[in-house]
């Protein structure tokens, strides 16, 4: 029986037989572990290919295609779709999320950012240290060391400005343009968490720029150390091992930053519908 | 009770807001699967979706009928999806008239003879979902509608063939190339 069923499977398993015959297989996988496991390998694999070709639509597209058929309907003056409550709810737990996630980012951020100048800031003072001890003919060296200091300190606190600029104007325009059209509102919080992971990314990008600006800093350092001598060479090694702390902090620092917004992702993802009717 | 699909028509073809209410209910997912199945694209897949429905207005008069409004609905969606494909890939240049060229004597044969390729049991085992996901990104957009409509929804050849508006021929020759190109993926 078996050797006579077994070719059927594929068949059966898209229900193709007649009718007959689907019952004769249907009867005969019952004793057959054989064909059983047969046919459980076909459900996995139509599983894995359903699971690698599809996406669920979201509740926000939904959304958005209630409004673009009603937009439509409003050109032509007709009576608009109701919209479920349901559904907006769903569409804003996704939002709301997001909201939050723009928050943890901008904490994360500054938080990040703060501790970049602190390191910044211990630098000035190995650098200052070191101008001390070489005496005179180290000046020179120092100064530069102190300036190039104070360029990264200044470089960090303007790289923080501009990201957290770049954040307060662009949730701004997210505001008014949500004030001039309403039904963006429910939106909103997620264009807002767009703004916040792009804020995110220009103040990682801000670190390694800071990154970057230190090394430049220690380079000189060190040619100012070559003119001056051994002891600001010394001196100047160092700095430079204070550098390569302080960029490591900030590859660190720009790892949690990254982790925050991953987790953030997660959060909206896993967002449940909040129902505020 | 929900509508069956004659009372929504019905409602549509009166222009009756609570029929396309009960249109975006009840098919926007369908539709949604059947852009994205094509198109592997969040955003396209939405632009269709849009667009199917948009176009349910202008077309919906015209419903006689005739085929299940499911399956319209459906070949509406990937139309519209592979007509972005083929601009997309006219776009970047690339050679789209593959599977319109009639079979070579080796495929007319391999078509006949079910044993050319391990069967579907066999096919994935043991790979994993991020691998299929590249091979089926991979795969030519076309052969894809037609091996999901067939593997994934278990639709027959001859069913295949009516949601894509292509010919039998056509469709079974998309599945086997597809089947083909999978097999080639992971040998
Ligand atoms: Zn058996």
């Amino acid at each position: 029986m078996h050797e006579k069923i077994y070719p059927q499977l594929d068949a059966y398993f898209r229900n193709e037989l007649p009718q007959e015959a689907q019952i004769a297989v249907a009867e005969h996988i019952a004793d057959c572990e054989i064909c059983r496991k047969s046919l459980e390998k076909r459900e996995e694999t139509r599983l894995l290919l359903r699971d690698a070709s599809e996406k669920p639509l979201q509740p926000a597209g939904r959304l958005r295609l209630y409004e673009k058929l009603n937009e439509e309907r409003k050109k032509r003056g007709e009576k608009l779709l109701k919209i479920p409550v349901k559904l907006i709810a769903q569409a804003k737990a996704k939002g709301g999320a997001a909201a939050g996630v723009v928050g943890d980012i901008a904490k994360a951020g500054g938080q990040s950012a703060s501790r970049v100048g602190e390191r910044s800031g211990q630098i000035v003072h190995t650098m200052a240290d070191g101008t001390k001890s070489v005496g005179e003919t180290a000046l020179d060296a120092g100064k530069k060391s102190a300036h190039h200091g104070k360029d990264m300190v200044d470089e960090a606190g303007q790289t923080m400005l501009d990201a957290g600029r770049v954040m307060t104007s662009e949730v701004a325009d997210v505001i008014s343009d949500t004030i001039e059209h309403p039904l963006k509102v429910v939106f909103a919080p997620a264009r807002l968490a767009g703004k916040g992971i792009k804020a995110g990314a220009r103040t990682m990008k801000g670190s390694a720029k800071i990154a970057a600006s230190g090394v430049k800093g220690t380079v000189s350092v060190v040619k100012g150390g070559l003119d001056v001598g051994a002891e600001s060479i010394r001196q100047s090694g160092e700095t430079l091992g204070a550098m390569i702390d302080t960029a490591e902090g900030v590859l660190d620092e720009r790892n949690k930053v990254a982790g925050t917004i991953g987790d953030g992702m997660q959060k909206v993802e896993e967002a449940k519908p909040e129902y505020d009717e | 009770m929900p509508p069956t699909d004659k009372e929504l028509i019905a409602l549509l073809q009166e222009n009756d807001p609570l029929g396309y209410e009960i249109l975006v209910e009840k098919y926007a997912d369908l539709v949604f699967r059947a852009a994205y199945r094509v198109v592997q694209n969040e955003q396209d897949a939405e632009d269709i979706m849009q667009e199917t429905f948009l176009s349910v207005y202008r077309k919906i008069g015209k419903f006689r009928g005739d085929s299940k409004f499911s399956s319209w609905l459906y070949r509406i969606a990937s139309n519209a999806a592979l007509d972005l494909v083929r601009a997309k890939e006219r776009k970047e240049g690339k050679d789209t008239q593959l599977d319109d060229l009639t079979p070579d004597s080796e495929e007319t044969f391999e078509l006949a003879d079910k044993e050319s390729l391990p069967t579907e049991e066999t096919l994935l085992q043991n790979e994993s979902l991020e691998r299929v996901r590249e091979a089926l990104d991979a795969m030519p957009p076309k052969l894809r509608a037609a091996y999901l409509l067939y593997m994934v929804e278990g639709l027959s050849t001859p069913k295949v063939a009516e949601s894509l508006d292509i010919k039998l021929s056509a469709a079974k020759l998309r599945i086997h190339r597809a089947r083909k190109f999978m097999n080639e993926y992971f040998a």
